[in-house]
């Protein structure tokens, strides 16, 4: 692997303040590695797109079903540290707003990922059957048929869709050196949530009572 | 023409038509399996001209592979950059399209990439881009598309 040179250096440390800065967390060994692969130019490109990206999918379909179709595309390409860390931001927005926990427990996406397409497509579809999560299930649904099926974009938020899953190819290109072996609570909220602790704490004891119930029923 | 690899390992080696090998992953993949099937890739391509071979791993039958296995794929992954045309991951699982992308980008090799079929594989497979290239031309274009638009709810 090359190392950076001085003025790389300096960008990837005020490139990973900032992100603690915009983001609430830290970028870690990603930072360096997007410079190492894309260069600094390439780098700044990239934050830009996803930037463009997340905001434009958040103002068409909202917080919570962004950070979901995020999380999904990213499930698609196997990286565990973007899936666990949008579904979770995810599941904070919509606590956040509605005081409900979100349908994908973190716990359980990396068996997702074990999961052949056409089974996590379909483990998919159970858990987003509610009404509540209909919108969402559709995009998702049109998203899997332009990521496995190369459908052309027709719908309205086709061509969104297709930038979110081209983005989050070539941003997974580098977060794949943690996401390879993430693991749930290791990572945080990721898109531009910062969420605050104490709503970090409030869901965290939301989950786990439910994972308690969920457990106790499954023993009955 | 297929090799058959010692006692009951998870892999085998096959030949196929215009250059193409096949190495077919079954099972559990540890690091003595895996240093195994390097050294039959490496034997097989040692004397060949440099790009003669295209590489696919065919992944769909494997069910688990050790943090040591993923390190073996990787070196053999740069061996592979350094004597073969075109490597292809092919895996209808994310979770192996996920540990296939890390092998690629470790290695590094550009020229090698993840698909999750065969079918998907095809066009990569006669091109000559670098694999980053097609992924940035792809972002940029998608990306691109969405400058000026306006999507429902913002159009609400």
């Amino acid at each position: 692997m090359t190392n950076l040179g001085i003025f790389q250096r300096t960008f990837v440390s005020a490139m990973r303040m900032m992100a603690r800065l915009s983001a609430g967390y830290d970028m870690g060994p990603i930072a360096e590695e997007m410079v190492r692969t894309h260069g600094v130019r390439g780098t700044m490109r990239l934050m830009k797109f996803g930037a463009e990206v997340t905001e434009t999918l958040s103002k068409a379909v909202g917080d919570y079903t962004a950070q979901t179709l995020i999380g999904i595309a990213a499930l698609w390409n196997g990286c565990r540290y973007c899936v666990i860390g949008h579904i979770y931001s995810a599941n904070l927005h919509r606590f956040e707003k509605e005081g409900a926990l979100g349908p994908f427990d973190e716990h359980d996406l990396i068996d997702l990922m074990y999961m052949t397409d056409d089974e996590s497509y379909e483990a998919i579809k159970a858990t987003l059957s509610g009404p509540e999560d209909a919108a969402t299930w559709h995009l998702v649904d049109r998203m899997f048929k332009l990521r496995f099926q190369d459908i052309d974009p027709a719908e309205g938020e086709d061509e969104l869709l297709k930038a979110t899953l081209a983005y989050w190819e070539w941003l997974n290109e580098c977060t794949i050196i943690l996401g390879v072996d993430a693991t749930p609570g290791n990572v945080p909220a990721l898109g531009y949530m910062r969420p605050s602790a104490e709503l970090v704490a409030k869901y965290a004891q939301a989950r786990e009572e439910a994972r308690a119930k969920k457990l106790e029923s499954s023993v009955h | 023409m297929s090799t058959t690899p010692p006692r009951s390992d998870a892999w085998t080696l096959s030949e196929g038509d215009g250059g193409r090998l096949t190495v077919t992953l079954r099972g559990e993949l540890d690091e003595s399996t895996a240093q195994r099937l390097a050294q039959a890739l490496r034997d097989k391509t040692a004397a060949a001209t440099p790009g003669a071979y295209d590489v696919v791993f065919d992944l769909n039958g494997l069910r688990r592979c050790s943090v040591e296995a993923r390190g073996v794929l990787a070196d053999l992954q740069r061996y592979l950059g350094g004597c073969t045309r075109r490597t292809a991951y092919v895996t209808n699982r994310p979770i192996f399209r996920g540990l296939a992308l890390w092998v690629c980008h470790t290695a590094p090799d550009s020229n090698a990439r993840t698909f999750p079929s065969l079918g998907h594989a095809k066009t990569w497979m006669s091109s000559q881009d670098r694999r980053e290239d097609v992924l940035l031309d792809n972002a940029n274009r998608w990306v691109g598309r969405l400058r000026g638009r306006s999507f429902a709810k913002e159009a609400n």
